[in-house]
Formats: C-alpha cells, structure tokens, sequence
C-alpha cells in the first residue's frame, strides 16, 4: 500500500484525538460549570423551566456536534448548512436564557451565553476561524441588547462584560486555534512515520530477497563449482559426454534461477519456457504446452518440477513436449521426450513422479497437489 | 493398393505449403496426395472433388474461419490448419464445422493421420485439439467418463497412442476409441453440419458407439441426414 493510501488513515487518527480534546472541553463546560451555575439560581428565574429546556438544548447541539465531529469523513471539510442551523438555534437558546436570566445580575446568572459559545466551538470547529468569531461577536451583542433592553446595563456591569467576554472569548478562540495549529503538525507527523514504516518495510523485503537470493546461489555453488573447477584444472574433458550433460543441467538451473525472481502472473510456466528456451539453444525442439488452470504452487515445489524438466533435457533428446495441466487439486507437469541416455531418477519430496519408457520414448509425469 | 486420398490445399503462403507437402510425401504408404493447391477458397476448382480441403485459417485476405460453415454445408471435410494454439481460434473453427483442427507445430506427427481419419469420416483428436476440450468449462460441455478423460489427457502431454495403452493397460485399439468418443461427443456443439452427421453414422457402422448410447445425437442425425 503506498503513502496515499495509508496517510489518510493514520492522520485521521491524529485529527480524531484533536476532535475527542475539543468535545471533553465542551462538554466538560456545560456539565460541570454551565449546569450547576443554572441550578444554583433556579429559583431566582422567573421561568426556571425555560432555563432547563434550554439547558437540554444546548446539550443536544453539543451532542450532535460531537457526534458530527466524530463521523465526519477523513480529510473532508464539514459542510456548512447543518453547523449553521444549529449555530442559528443555540443564538435562539442564549437569547432566550439572557432573557429570563436575573435582571441587574446577568453577568452571574446567564450560563447561556458561555455555553453557547462553546456549542459553536464545536460546530465550527473545521469551518474558518472568521465564522466563529462572528458567532462569539453575535452572542456577545444579543447579550449585550439584553442587558440594555432590561436597562442594567450599569457601568460597572458593562465593566463586568467586556471583562467576561475576554475571558470566555479569548479561551474559546485558543481551542478552536489550537486545535487548527496541531492538525498540520499532526499530518506531518502521521506522513513522516509512514515514510519510516514503509523504508523499514522495502529494507526489510530487500534483506529478504538478498537472503534467498543467497540461498539459492549456495544451492548452485554446490554443483557447479566443482564443474567449473574440473574443466579448469582439466581434470573434467569438455568431450565426456558426462560433463556435457552437467553442463547443460546447470545453465539451465542458472537460467531458471535468474528466472525465479521474475514478477511473472504464472511463474511455473515461465521458469519451464525458459528451460525449454535453454534446450533450444543445444537444439532441442522442445515445446511448452498448458492446459486448465495452473495453482499457485510454492517455490521449492517449482524447484523440485522444474529438476526434472531440466534432467530430461539435458540427456541428449532430439525433441520434448512439456505440458502443464493445473486442477484444483494440483498441478501435473508431464515430459515426452526421445533421452539417449538414462535420466537419473532423482527423489524429489512433495511431488508424485511417475515414469513409463517405451521403445523410443520416456514419460514422464511428475503431480504436485495442493496441501 | 488403395487409391489414395485427395487432398487440396487452400494457402497462401508458400512456405508453409511446401512444408504441408513435405510432411505427405515423407509418408511411406504414400496414402495422402495433393490434387489441387490454391490461394483461396474461390479459386479451388478440381480440388472442390478432394476427399479433404485443408484449409489454412490465416489468408492475407484475414481469418479463414467464415469460410469453414460454406465448406461443410456443401459436404466438403474441411480439417483446419493454422499456427494459432489459443482456445478461441481453435473452439471457433470446431464449432463451425470443420473435422479436424490441426496446429502447425503438431503438422508433422499429426497431419497424415487426422487427414487419412477425416477422409474416413473416423474422428481424430489432435493434441490441440485435446487440450480446448481438456480446458473446456462451458456449462453445456458433454461430460466425459474418467477413462476418456485419463486418455485424453495422456494423449495431450504427447504420449504415443502405444504408451497411452500401455499406461491405462488398456488396447491401442481401446485408447484410440475413449479418444474417438470424445469427439463424437463434442459433435453436438456448434453449428450442424452433413459432415458431423457422417461421422456419427461411421462411428455406429464401426461400433465406436451403440445407438443406445447416443439418444442425444440420434435425433441430431435424424434432423440432417447424410447427404
């Protein structure tokens, strides 16, 4: 998977966390110093019940908020008719909490207008910050009619509210800024840990790849180097059909090994075309053919079946058909072929190889069914 | 000794005809001779008169496989020849009546002997062939016994019809039945043709089936009758 598709996830765990801080405030307010403010005065407001609707109100639009913020779709800008509306109500429900408030005392009995401020921190938590300035301004002047309109607005209670509404304001506009100011790092940070993960990740395939590569050289090492050091040292003629015929079987297992790492759809019967590719060269007229469809068989047992393909091609045959037949139980891969010689019936675990010779003709079928 | 079989080639590529004629003339009985070669299907004339029309599907003029229905409508045993070894081609040319579909790579061991079968009206399976019906996943495909199937698949990886006997323990005899009656089976896909209807009738006059087993190709048979 690659860093476009991974980054979303990972920052969208980041900005979730952001979120969840944001809600805890909020909701923290209203439950714990919106709440019992209001209760503390209930009995001195003239309609308590608007008070306690209002209350459940408020409480609504945070939860909804909340619920919005929580489901909102990974990098995507909430839409701004839902926030709106909501934003539209709770200036209704601080409106009506100024109103039924305590007259001359509004500064310490309207929890409403703190509690709605916060409601359109959240609502507006992912929209620009401008909007939310213009809601904490609009409750500050609904309030601030309120008090003009009920004539308490003394000065030392205008004092009080300009007081107030730089404390509420000024924390209100700092989550929403933090909140905004932790999202590019966040991001940052969330595409940089991917950028390590998947480094880690390629080295660790490539260490892989080398180590494989290394174990199958090894596996070469073991026959070839003691051909490479006979014909060498002269001590293995070029003209004993012998070596011709170990010669053959390593170029092939060179060829096939070199093959191997291909990035190929069906890797078994690109390993045997380049055996049969191989025995062309030495002029073999050798043929590939596949019928059904061929499973997806493990390396090793690749191997194993392309062993045999290769010890039969290499015992001086003039032609060979290979055919491959896959089922969903297995895979067969059958050699007709003319050797002049006698292959060597190797044990080869994890397949079945069955052999019939005729006159002129060799047979061989080797199955290799899925575990 | 027998007069031997006609053959006219419709080909028009000359290397490939000189190879087609090389393979007939390398056969010892001498059973096969060529009456007529042609570049197209229009310009056949005696060669219309030829036990079989070997026709290869890739002419300049594009692919031949349109010109096969015309052929076996008219009675002519067409055995299709082409370099092509993908299902499609292969499928298609069967379907539209030809009697034999023979690959180019296969000419050599395979064209004398599905020549001397169709002119026969005996059914013969190339290993090309064998391999369309041994991937054949159609839903209305005719089902095959294990034992047909067994030598049918033997015969794709290329064994003699002698070792697929002496694999199954079984006559060369029984071996080139199972694979008969797999073409006899797959007589009832694609378009009818007189030719397919010859063929069934040898195959019960040879007892390669029983009129028993065929209920299904019995009214096949009754709906076109040999010419």
């Amino acid at each position: 998977m690659g860093e476009e598709a991974f980054t979303p996830i990972v920052t969208r765990r980041y900005a979730r966390g952001l979120d969840v801080a944001a809600v805890v405030v909020v909701v923290g307010w209203h439950l714990g110093g919106a709440g019992p403010l209001m209760l503390a005065h209930l009995d001195e407001y003239r309609v308590p019940g608007v008070h306690l609707a209002a209350w459940v109100g408020v409480l609504a639009v945070i939860v909804v908020a909340a619920i919005r913020l929580m489901c909102r779709p990974a990098g995507r800008r909430a839409g701004p008719v839902l926030p709106w509306l909501l934003v539209g109500a709770t200036a209704l429900l601080a409106l009506s909490v100024a109103r039924f408030s305590v007259p001359g005392r509004f500064l310490e009995t309207d929890w409403g207008w703190g509690s709605c401020g916060w409601a359109g921190v959240l609502l507006l938590l992912h929209r620009p910050l401008r909007e939310l300035v213009w809601v904490l301004a609009l409750l500050a002047v609904e309030t601030l009619a309120v008090m003009g309109w009920d004539g308490s607005l003394t000065r030392p209670e205008l004092a009080g509210f300009v007081t107030v509404l730089y404390a509420s304001a000024s924390i209100q506009i700092a989550v929403a800024i933090t909140t905004r100011a932790l999202d590019g790092p966040a991001r940052q940070a969330a595409a940089m840990a991917i950028r390590q993960a998947e480094a880690a990740a390629r080295r660790a395939i490539a260490e892989r790849l080398h180590d494989d590569r290394k174990v199958r050289y090894a596996a070469l090492r073991r026959s070839l180097q003691p051909l490479l050091r006979g014909l060498a040292s002269r001590e293995l003629s070029p003209a004993d059909p012998w070596v011709r015929r170990q010669c053959a079987i390593e170029a092939s297992r060179l060829r096939r090994l070199i093959a191997e790492s291909d990035d190929v759809p069906d890797p078994l019967v690109h390993e045997l075309s380049v055996c049969v590719d191989d025995a062309g060269r030495r002029r073999v007229a050798a043929s590939v053919h596949q019928a059904g469809v061929i499973p997806a068989v493990p390396t090793p047992a690749r191997r194993a079946l392309a062993e045999i393909v290769i010890g039969i091609l290499a015992s001086g045959c003039t032609h060979a058909r290979i055919t491959i037949v896959g089922d969903e139980a297995g895979v067969s891969v059958a050699v007709v072929a003319d050797p002049d010689t006698d292959v060597p019936e190797g044990t080869y675990p994890g397949l079945i190889v069955s052999r019939q010779r005729t006159e002129n003709e060799l047979w061989t079928e080797a199955r290799w069914n899925v575990p | 000794m027998e007069r031997a079989i006609t053959v006219a080639i419709v080909d028009d590529h000359p290397v490939v005809v000189e190879g087609v004629r090389s393979w007939i003339e390398r056969d010892e009985e001498r059973r096969v001779a060529v009456i007529e070669i042609a570049a197209t299907v229009e310009d056949l004339s005696r060669g219309l008169n030829a036990d079989v029309i070997l026709l290869d599907l890739r002419l300049r003029e594009g692919m031949a496989i349109d010109l096969i229905p015309g052929l076996a409508d008219a009675g002519h045993r067409v055995i299709a020849f082409s370099s092509s070894t993908d299902n499609e081609t292969i499928r298609a040319a069967m379907d539209a009546g030809a009697c034999e579909y023979v690959c180019k790579d296969e000419g050599q061991d395979h064209l004398i002997e599905a020549i001397v079968a169709v002119a026969s009206d005996r059914p013969y399976v190339t290993p090309s062939h064998a391999k369309v019906v041994l991937d054949d996943r159609r839903p209305d495909r005719p089902e095959l016994s294990a034992r047909e199937q067994q030598a049918l698949l033997l015969w794709f990886q290329g064994m003699s019809k002698a070792s697929v006997a002496a694999r199954m323990a079984i006559s060369e005899n029984t071996v080139r039945q199972y694979i008969g009656r797999v073409r006899l089976k797959y007589l009832k896909m694609g378009r009818p043709a007189p030719t397919k209807t010859t063929m069934l009738a040898r195959a019960i006059q040879d007892g390669l089936i029983q009129p028993s087993e065929i209920s299904e190709y019995r009214s096949f048979a009754a709906e076109h009758p040999a010419p």
